[in-house]
């Protein structure tokens, strides 16, 4: 096996940690530098392999196969320490990390760190469990919107991927989704036959008949997991959540994803949960949305929506599975009283002085964003109303982990 | 404060479908590799992997023995690795679960040095298959999840 391969790949992981090591300053922020420290030492293991245990008498296939693992932890990895880099930009909101933090390490262990940053794609969104980087929960914000602290609720959508990771709940809906699945194909089996003419209809559990539906199984899955998502972040932050929700996203986006139930029964099902944790719905909230286009051809139309039925059977469980992870997690119910003397601050122009948590900071956030009249007083103020509403969130914010870390302290000494 | 790197070493335990499987499956052929070429490297990555592949196995066997509608994901791909692999390789969820089982533990054989030349080639061809077979099952479900863009090509 001639030495090229061998030298491309060894210069290019070279490269990647030379790359790391010029991000990774002595003052980088601690979180970050810890997922970079992590993301290196993969790069460390790569190198080891290339310098120590290869030579050009190795079989060319295992040769091969080392390059081009090198070529995938480059691809998979330098997205992770653009994010890494991107955490320390001044246009995040930094103050909302602490109190992030905090929720995260309620919901998923004292051991957790949060990574949130900002992406060039107009998507809040998380990366999933990345077993390089143990205990990370990693949240990207859109760089348009990352100064925003009224947005901050879609991160407990993200926060509702690492629980539903967490508790590997994919594999507790399996079961029942194939079973709603098969269900619904059977109900369409004329158009279903088809597609698949040879197929027996007695088949469809059968290992050929679940060769027929095992794609759109996976679309169901995904769906599932979107919607337990939604149904967390509601429940973490009620209302707010609706608010940021349609802010980012009403009235839709333009194209269908398989992975996501569509507009309209992605907003009816948070309706649904929404009534179930007994959160207030904003009247207006299912108007705002319409379904995206869905340009699929005929048997992927019909794939779509038996996935689509398949999800609906099994969102109360999700809604469900939700009630009880709050009860198990202790996660606060919506503080009526907190958000009321939140926003009185706010109507005063002052950061809210008491809030007992980030999701009562949002909720009033919101409530005085819609108020219309809420500066009438203060007509400089109105004027610039986003603009000074997000620096009361923000500080509000910082107001909340201050107070929280001193009552830590007192009841530490 | 100053804290302790995670290394690969450290963290033990992988799960079937980890994403550090194909380079540790990669690591692992190199590795035997080197024990067909009587080079005396290193095994470690050989019984990492070989320990991992028994614990897919006591993790799948569960599941497959419920008899559940949907194979778990790790079946899938480990019907593919040993449709890659092997002449004859077996059908059913219950014979690949035994087939990863059995090969754990010849890896594990392989680190003691208890596998010969023919085995330890097949067992080569085994984890260069599963390299590629995890692999790619995570970059088709990294594309899925991608957001697409009208002006990205």
């Amino acid at each position: 096996m001639p030495r090229t391969l061998l030298d491309h790949a060894v210069a290019r992981v070279a490269a990647a940690r030379a790359e790391i090591a010029r991000i990774r300053t002595p003052d980088f922020p601690l979180a970050p530098g810890k997922g970079l420290e992590l993301i290196d030492s993969e790069f460390v293991e790569l190198q080891k392999t290339l310098l120590e245990d290869l030579d050009t008498d190795n079989d060319p296939e295992a040769v091969k196969a080392v390059a081009e693992s090198t070529l995938e932890a480059l691809e998979k990895y330098l997205p992770l320490i653009g994010f890494m880099l991107r955490a320390t930009n001044v246009r995040n909101a930094f103050e909302l990390n602490g109190p992030l933090l905090r929720m995260a390490r309620q919901i998923l262990g004292s051991d957790t760190r949060v990574v949130v940053s900002s992406e060039w794609e107009f998507s809040p969104f998380t990366y999933r469990s990345i077993v390089e980087l143990p205990k990370f929960v990693l949240i990207g914000m859109p760089a348009s919107e990352s100064g925003n602290g009224l947005i901050v609720p879609l991160a407990g959508h993200e926060l509702g991927h690492a629980i539903y990771e967490r508790k590997d709940l994919r594999s507790r809906i399996e079961g029942p989704v194939a079973d709603a699945l098969v269900a619904a194909i059977e109900k369409r089996w004329t158009e279903y036959s088809q597609i698949f003419p040879d197929l027996e209809k007695d088949q469809l559990g059968a290992s050929d008949g679940r060769d027929t539906w095992e794609p759109f199984f996976d679309w169901a899955i995904d769906q599932c997991e979107e919607s337990f998502c939604d149904f967390f972040g509601l429940r973490l932050f009620s209302e707010s959540y609706l608010q940021a929700f349609a802010y980012l996203l009403a009235p839709c986006l333009r194209y269908r994803s398989t992975s996501y139930p569509s507009m309209t029964v992605r907003v009816d099902n948070m309706i649904q949960a929404a009534a179930a944790f007994g959160i207030p719905v904003p009247p207006e909230l299912a108007g705002l949305f319409r379904d995206s286009r869905e340009d699929f051809l005929p048997p992927q139309r019909l794939f779509c929506a038996v996935a689509d039925s398949a999800v609906a059977v099994v969102v109360p469980s999700l809604i469900d599975e939700v009630k009880a992870l709050a009860t198990e997690l202790g996660l606060p119910d919506r503080d009526d009283q907190g958000i009321k003397a939140a926003l009185r601050d706010f109507q005063t122009v002052i950061p809210a002085r008491n809030a007992s948590s980030l999701p009562t900071i949002a909720n009033a956030g919101w409530a005085a964003y819609h108020d219309l009249e809420i500066w009438d007083k203060y007509p400089d103020m109105a004027k610039r109303k986003q603009e000074v509403l997000n620096d009361l969130v923000l500080k509000s914010a910082e107001i909340l982990e201050i107070s929280q870390r001193l009552t830590e302290g007192k009841h530490s000494a | 404060m100053t804290e302790g790197t995670a290394t690969l070493e450290q963290t033990q335990t992988l799960r079937p479908l980890d994403t550090r499987i194909p380079v540790l499956a990669t690591r692992a052929a190199v590795q035997l590799d080197n024990l067909i070429l009587q080079k005396n490297k290193s095994v470690e990555a050989i019984r990492r992997l070989g320990a991992s592949l028994r614990e897919t196995a006591a993790a799948t066997a569960s599941a497959v023995s419920k008899k559940a509608l949907i194979d778990p994901v790790a079946i899938r791909i480990l019907r593919v690795v040993s449709e890659h692999a092997l002449k004859t390789a077996p059908t059913t969820a219950a014979d690949l679960v035994q087939q990863a089982k059995e090969n754990g533990e010849k890896l594990l054989a392989a680190a003691d040095g208890r596998v010969g030349a023919d085995d330890l080639k097949l067992l080569r061809a085994y984890c260069l298959a599963l390299s590629r077979a995890v692999a790619s099952f995570h970059q088709l479900r990294q594309d899925s999840l991608k957001p697409l863009h009208r002006l990205r090509r």
